[in-house]
């Protein structure tokens, strides 16, 4: 028994040993564990955050880009050029779909060279893109989203961008690490000036920048930190409108001198510049501000451009008379009331970034009262449009818009307005030295009881906004057949316009023009041709009459510059500009030494009308039977014919009615009557009508150019024999021979007006006074009665 | 029999000398200090690297005094396709200057600065080396060196650099 206890002891004591030595090393384990955690922890800390560092600093160079470029491209060219090759280029200065791809082309070289660095520790990256509530910052509903955003443009404005890095270190052990990734900087100016002095004017702003992510609510949220490096670091402009001489805005920005920067903490800074800038009051909310632009940069380079006011507003009074006074055949006064739905009053009014607004190419009177500010440097795809109805802000609301890009180039002496197609829409809105965009939109005036309706611009704050699409009724069509143009066709819901030119000389199962443009207005359903509005014509070939018109090519415009997919929404316009003339009916009788020919035509979506705005300049002088200011052909079509009176021979509006068989009864088929006025009517028995407004130039040309023999005509036949029926207005007929002096221009418009003898818009009447629903809506287009801009 | 009992009293008290010092070994693996002065200058090494790259960053101190060089690199790289020859000789003195005032004394370093060119063409990224700043020369050891890698986006201006990408190597260490 004892041997027995002894072993016992042995084996117990021996345990125990084995149990400690082991117990030993598994410390030793665990030691050599603790210190390689312990050598390793400084690099993982030290390499995430130097790589969440750097991830942040590669977002705010792209988002530096971004904006930079967006503000102003070639101020910034030396960082916007270097990125050309990711797309960043000046045609793309004002797509920040492009900023954004670049970005993230940037942001992956940058994670594959990142990965490439620190190879070592197994680094493994990846972002995310998600979305950011920019609600707590700007006070409104924005977001970020798709890496970076900027809304600018407003009193509070700002850029973004934001992402989730993710990465490993695989060599470490270390997985999953997040880390919300945002940088911004925000812009507040107040709309108010702090002082104004004869000579100073002192503004305050807020500026803040990045801030804490608060992933606590979904989506995350965010506020910036205050930004106190705006004056060491940073930089700040100010832009004042300028006025001219009259004191009234020009268009365009200015650049203020600076002369005080104060920090007053928690971001906030006291800006006095010169010169002192007026204070304006809202008409529609009462509120005053300044009309200033405030632009800033951080260190970083990301520029933010805030504005202290987020529209124009005015208000468009119609002038157009109720009562209407003409004069019958027999020089009797009558009054023309008109209905009270005149639906048909539509006015397709342009603003150009100078400021001034268009009727039929004429400038618009101003209400001098009405402080309009110039457009921020916005690009034109951020402008919309909201106008009344009923001329209550109730019926205020968003209404199409189209953007076209004019220049003012001297022709033949004089200046003159042309569009050169509609615009680009990522083109700044800022007045031009030779090129300013219009914005086309168009106010309606349903019934006589509205004499004023509310217009609103106003510009999107978000820098991805595409330019304005709407439905439109109005269609281009460009075809070509067996190598031939065949249609080159505006088609609108009350008629087709096709385009003859150069390019497309037959008119489809009518005449070959060889050459000569004009248009043919067709039926849009039937394809029917009721023949051409003749431009201008000169002289007679044989006996056919108007032997030499403008010969040329139209250029068609109804797309957007790299948004060819959306169509013109408010007007089609085509534009004919030539220096020859040719002859529809001898191929190859073409002259260059006639007239030259500027003419621009509008298909206008929603309306009656096609204005065709002429000028004509004749090189040299010329003799020759008969000479036409236009012609609208009529192929059969017309039963019953009407003119007013200049008042030259006959009281002013006297009016005159024609039937068919006065026509074709008058000598050699032509109707000739003096004194041609502003309206031309030609229109079936069944109650279709088709008018030629001339507007007051045109009227006073007719007469200072032809003089007493200024007539109104109309030709029985066409040169085949077919029944014609045209309204023609002729400085003198076919019958008489006279002068025209080299050096005459000539400058006016003419408006074709569709009308029925009942209908909407119009008045109840019988076949034979159909004329009268034409003359209900001719003030309209005369100069006398153009729309006043005016003080809401 | 009683030779043998004393046999059993040697292994007894051998072991009972075992158990006591396996024991005593046990205890001092828990006394041991854990950092050693190694693994402290390591780490504080490291962090000291970073220290200074962080705050020469945060300073925009790369763009200040690599400014030219950057755009000159990048000028030359678009329009070759190439790396400058012969740069990674270049001595940055002002950027070993700054490192050296923000650096304690007695301790050395040398920072190989590179551009990260993107080539979009060739999908890749192309390191160019643009010099190196450095405290010591031919002839001194450095012994405790720590390597350390940095990227760094350029965020300052001039806007001729803003947006260039570089990699720091900064090797930091005691002079032995």
């Amino acid at each position: 028994m004892r041997r027995g206890a002894r072993r016992g002891q042995i084996v117990v004591a021996t345990v125990l040993v084995v149990g400690i030595v082991i117990m030993a090393l598994l410390v030793n384990v665990y030691q050599m564990h603790s210190l390689f955690l312990r050598t390793r922890s400084p690099v993982v800390r030290e390499v995430v955050a130097a790589a969440t560092a750097d991830f942040k600093r590669a977002l705010a160079a792209t988002l530096a880009l971004a904006t930079r470029a967006y503000f102003n491209y070639t101020e910034f060219s030396d960082l916007t050029e270097r990125f050309a090759s990711y797309g960043m280029s000046m045609h793309n200065r004002h797509n920040f779909t492009v900023a954004r791809r670049a970005a993230l082309t940037f942001l992956e070289y940058w994670r594959r060279s990142i990965v490439e660095a620190y190879g070592a520790y197994g680094l493994q990256v990846s972002y995310e893109l998600l979305q950011l509530d920019l609600s707590r910052e700007l006070g409104r509903a924005r977001s970020v989203r798709d890496l970076m955003k900027g809304y600018w443009y407003l009193p509070i404005s700002g850029s973004y961008a934001y992402a989730k890095l993710k990465l490993n270190l695989t060599a470490l052990g270390f997985y999953n690490w997040e880390s919300d990734v945002f940088v911004g900087l925000t812009l507040v100016v107040n709309r108010i000036p702090a002082s104004v002095t004869s000579t100073n004017t002192t503004i305050q702003i807020s500026v803040r920048f990045d801030g804490d992510v608060d992933t606590g609510t979904y989506p995350p949220t965010v506020r910036g930190y205050p930004y106190g490096n705006l004056i060491a670091r940073g930089w700040v402009r100010v832009y004042y409108p300028e006025k001219d001489s009259a004191g009234r805005y020009t268009g365009a920005w200015k650049l203020a001198r600076i002369r005080d920067v104060s920090y007053l903490g928690m971001g906030n800074y006291s800006i006095t510049f010169e010169p002192a800038v007026e204070i304006l009051t809202d008409p529609v909310t009462g509120q005053q501000y300044t009309p200033l632009m405030v632009v800033i940069s951080d260190e970083r380079g990301i520029v933010v451009e805030a504005s202290t006011y987020n529209y124009l507003v005015f208000a468009i009074e119609r002038r157009t008379p109720d009562t209407l006074i003409y004069y019958d055949s027999a020089g009797n006064r009558q009054t023309l009331s008109r209905p009270s739905d005149i639906s048909n009053e539509v006015y397709t009014l342009e603003m150009s970034a100078n400021l001034s607004l268009y009727w039929l190419g004429q400038k618009l009177a101003v209400d001098p009262q009405l402080k309009l500010p110039p457009f921020p440097y916005v690009p034109i795809k951020q402008v919309r449009v909201n106008v009344t109805l009923d001329g209550t802000l109730s019926t205020l609301a968003e209404r199409p818009i189209q953007y076209e890009n004019w220049t003012t180039v001297p022709w033949r002496g004089v200046q003159v307005d042309i569009p050169v197609g509609l615009a680009d829409p990522q083109m700044d809105l800022v007045k031009g030295d030779k090129y300013n965009a219009r914005l086309v939109f168009q106010v309606k005036f349903p019934t006589t009881s509205i004499k004023r309706q509310y217009v609103v611009l106003w510009w999107y704050d978000d820098l991805d906004a595409e330019p304005a699409a709407y439905p439109t009724q109005i269609q281009y069509i460009y075809r070509k057949e067996g190598g031939q143009v065949t249609w080159k066709d505006v088609r609108h819901p009350l008629y087709d316009v096709e385009f003859v030119d150069l390019e497309h000389q037959q008119s489809r199962g009518y005449y070959d023009y060889k050459g000569v443009a004009a248009f043919v207005l067709r039926d849009p359903i039937t394809d029917f041709a009721f023949g051409p509005f003749n431009l201008h014509a000169f002289g007679v070939y044989g006996n056919y009459l108007g032997r030499y018109r403008p010969y040329g090519t139209w250029q068609v415009y109804y797309n957007y510059m790299r948004y060819s997919w959306i169509q013109a929404p408010i007007r089609i316009f085509a534009v004919l500009n030539t220096t020859l003339v040719g002859n529809v009916y001898a191929a190859g009788d073409v002259r260059s030494d006639y007239y030259d020919t500027l003419a621009i035509v509008q298909v206008v979506n929603g309306t009656r009308y096609i204005p065709v705005i002429t000028y004509i300049y004749w090189k040299n002088t010329r003799s020759g039977e008969g000479y036409w200011l236009a012609t609208e052909m009529g192929r059969g079509y017309a039963d019953y014919f009407a003119y007013t009176a200049a008042g030259y021979q006959y009281k002013q509006n006297q009016t005159f009615v024609y039937t068919y068989d006065d026509v074709s009864g008058s000598p050699g088929g032509v109707l000739i009557r003096p004194d041609p006025g502003a309206l031309m009517a030609h229109w079936s028995s069944g109650g279709v009508g088709r008018a030629v407004v001339l507007n007051k130039a045109a009227v006073q040309l007719l007469r200072s150019v032809g003089g007493s023999s200024a007539s109104f005509s109309s030709t029985a036949t066409a040169p085949g024999g077919q029944r014609q029926g045209s309204i023609e207005a002729d400085f003198w007929p076919y019958t008489t021979s006279k002068t025209v002096q080299q050096g005459t221009l000539l400058r006016y418009w003419a408006v074709l007006f569709d009308f029925r003898s009942s209908g909407s818009g119009f008045l109840s009447l019988p076949a034979s006074s159909a004329w009268q629903n034409a003359y209900i809506y001719t003030p309209m287009f005369l100069e006398d009665y153009a729309p006043r801009v005016i003080k809401p | 029999m009683t030779a043998r009992r004393g046999q059993v009293r040697v292994v007894e008290a051998v072991l009972a000398v075992f158990m006591v010092v396996a024991v005593i070994l046990l205890l001092m693996q828990f006394t041991r200090p854990l950092r050693s002065v190694y693994i402290r200058e390591t780490s504080d090494l490291r962090r000291l690297g970073y220290n200074l790259l962080n705050s020469m960053a945060e300073n925009n101190v790369y763009e200040k005094v690599l400014g030219d060089l950057i755009y000159e690199a990048s000028r030359r790289f678009s329009a070759s396709g190439k790396c400058p020859e012969g740069w990674e000789g270049n001595r940055l003195d002002d950027l070993a200057f700054f490192a050296s005032t923000v650096l304690p004394q007695g301790l050395l370093f040398r920072m190989d600065v590179y551009t990260v060119h993107y080539d979009l063409a060739g999908g890749r990224a192309v390191l160019c080396p643009l010099g190196y700043a450095a405290n010591y020369g031919v002839g001194t050891n450095m012994t405790e060196a720590e390597p350390i890698i940095y990227t760094y986006v350029c965020t300052g201006d001039p806007d001729r650099v803003r947006g260039s990408a570089l990699l720091v190597h900064l090797t930091i260490g005691y002079s032995g």
